[in-house]
């Protein structure tokens, strides 16, 4: 079987005396979608971040894409390019248009000329159903077309790995779909995706696999059928009753 | 009481040169205020608890010290001549002011855009001067347009070491003539004139870089 495009062993991290990941074992295979849920403070957003170098670990191993995540390999910007992540809400850069926004990085980072990163911007805009929106401001545009543009913001890079920061957590119902219809075709793809989501139609749906955490632990991973069919633990069924109930 | 102009016209060479004194003391305190003041600011938004407290510390020692207190302590305390003296204290004064409102421009714009662009590949270098640099300096324009005025208006300060500025020219002209009122209205048009100035350049900055 081929090497998991991420694999986590024994990785631990603390924020000063408050440790935030205990021992953590994870497995993602190339081209699945793995979703991460579990209570607030649980420590999602930091196993996210830890994957695409915002937060080091303090102990244990992280390898992404075949390469361990050491200094050398963090600040190989080419290689971290080939992360993309998605956050929450407040990440689009209000100052440029939408274009601006997905071809900076092809043109700084990657080297693309003008023409090129356009040519590129415009398809994964297209990709995102937002080709008329080109010429548009951050601000004219909704919470869930700004996602959107988010996403694409990403694909332009060409990541191997895409990260999800529960993306849909700040929108208006009417807007999450939108959002999770570019995600799932994206997972059709077969891009390999992490998303920290409470969105359990969603997991049910496009996951592979499910990823419970709490109080910085993985208390469960397993087949998204097997977990939303019993879960396990204790823990990960009350969180889950809870979840639906609302 | 009748008023009498001609004082003014009499001592128009004197009223000009302090103009002139005015004029460049806030110049270039105006310049070196925002040099200083945009480095100290953004050294205060750089990551790391040290560089944010020593900042802070900065802007609150020369803050809440008067600007008098520096003109008298680097003229009659260090030695420095009078000109020196008061551009030093006019620029460290409001670089304090400048730095906070530099600072406080960087923090409000949120840690995800720049988090997002590191994710993308950009360097810390690329972060600040595509993403941070364009939107705090079109955040600050508005309160740094205050800060511009308030340097011009301490300039007024330096005639207390007898540096012959509009004010001490104004108040010259008081106690040779008892012409008060004609003197000070002429100083005030000025100080007024220079403020409208500094405010409507400002504004077109802020129009241009709307368009932009
Ligand atoms: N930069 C930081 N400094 C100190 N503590 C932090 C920092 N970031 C996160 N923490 C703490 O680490 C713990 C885990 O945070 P994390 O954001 O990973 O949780 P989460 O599962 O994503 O929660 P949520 O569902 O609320 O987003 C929390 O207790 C949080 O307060
Ligand atoms: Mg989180």
């Amino acid at each position: 079987m081929a090497e998991p495009i991420i694999a986590f062993a024994g990785v631990s991290k603390w924020f000063g005396k408050a440790q935030v990941l205990r021992d953590i074992d994870l497995a993602v295979e190339a081209g699945s979608v793995v979703v991460i849920c579990g209570p607030s403070g649980s420590g999602k957003s930091t196993l996210l971040r830890c994957i695409c170098g915002l937060e080091e670990a303090q102990a244990g191993s992280i390898r992404v894409m075949g390469r361990q995540l050491d200094a050398k390999a963090l600040s190989d910007r080419a290689f971290r390019a080939n992360i993309g992540m998605v956050f929450q809400r407040f990440s689009l850069y209000p100052h440029m248009k939408v274009l601006a926004n997905l071809t900076l990085a092809p043109r700084k980072v990657r080297g693309l000329s003008p023409g090129a990163a356009e040519e590129r911007a415009r398809a994964m805009l297209a990709r995102v159903g937002l080709s008329d929106k080109l010429e548009a401001w951050p601000s004219q545009l909704s919470g869930g077309q700004q996602q959107r543009v988010a996403i694409a913001r990403a694909l332009v890079m060409e990541p191997r790995i895409m990260l999800f920061d529960e993306p849909t957590s700040a929108l208006d119902p009417e807007m999450i779909r939108e959002v999770l219809d570019v995600m799932r075709d994206l997972a059709r793809s077969g891009m390999t995706m992490a998303v920290v989501t409470h969105e359990m139609g969603f997991a049910r749906e496009a996951a592979d696999r499910v990823v419970f955490m709490d109080e910085g632990r993985i208390v469960e991973q397993a087949d998204a059928s097997a977990f939303f069919a019993q879960p396990a633990s204790e823990r990960a069924r009350r969180f889950l009753d809870n979840i639906l109930q609302h | 009481m009748a008023l009498n102009w001609e004082v003014v016209w009499e001592y128009r060479a004197a009223l000009a040169d302090g103009l002139k004194l005015t004029l460049d003391l806030s110049a270039w305190s105006l310049v070196g205020s925002l040099a200083l003041g945009t480095l100290v600011g953004c050294l205060g938004a750089l990551p790391g608890y040290f560089t944010r407290r020593l900042v802070a510390a900065y802007v609150e020692l020369l803050r809440n010290l008067p600007v008098v207190v520096k003109l008298f302590f680097l003229y009659f305390a260090v030695g420095l001549d009078a000109m020196a003296a008061g551009y030093l204290a006019l620029i460290t004064h409001q670089s304090a002011y400048v730095a906070d409102v530099i600072a406080s421009g960087f923090r409000s714009v949120p840690r995800e855009q720049s988090e997002a662009a590191l994710v993308l590949g950009h360097s810390r270098f690329q972060v600040f001067r595509h993403v941070l640099l364009p939107q705090v300096f079109r955040l600050v324009l508005p309160p740094l347009t205050n800060q511009f005025i308030e340097v011009v208006k301490n300039s007024a300060i330096v005639m207390l070491v007898g540096v012959q500025e509009l004010t001490f020219q104004a108040q010259n002209i008081e106690s040779e003539t008892f012409r008060g009122f004609e003197a000070a209205s002429v100083a005030t048009a000025c100080y007024v004139l220079i403020a409208l100035a500094i405010a409507g350049g400002m504004a077109l900055l802020q129009r241009r870089l709307r368009l932009a």
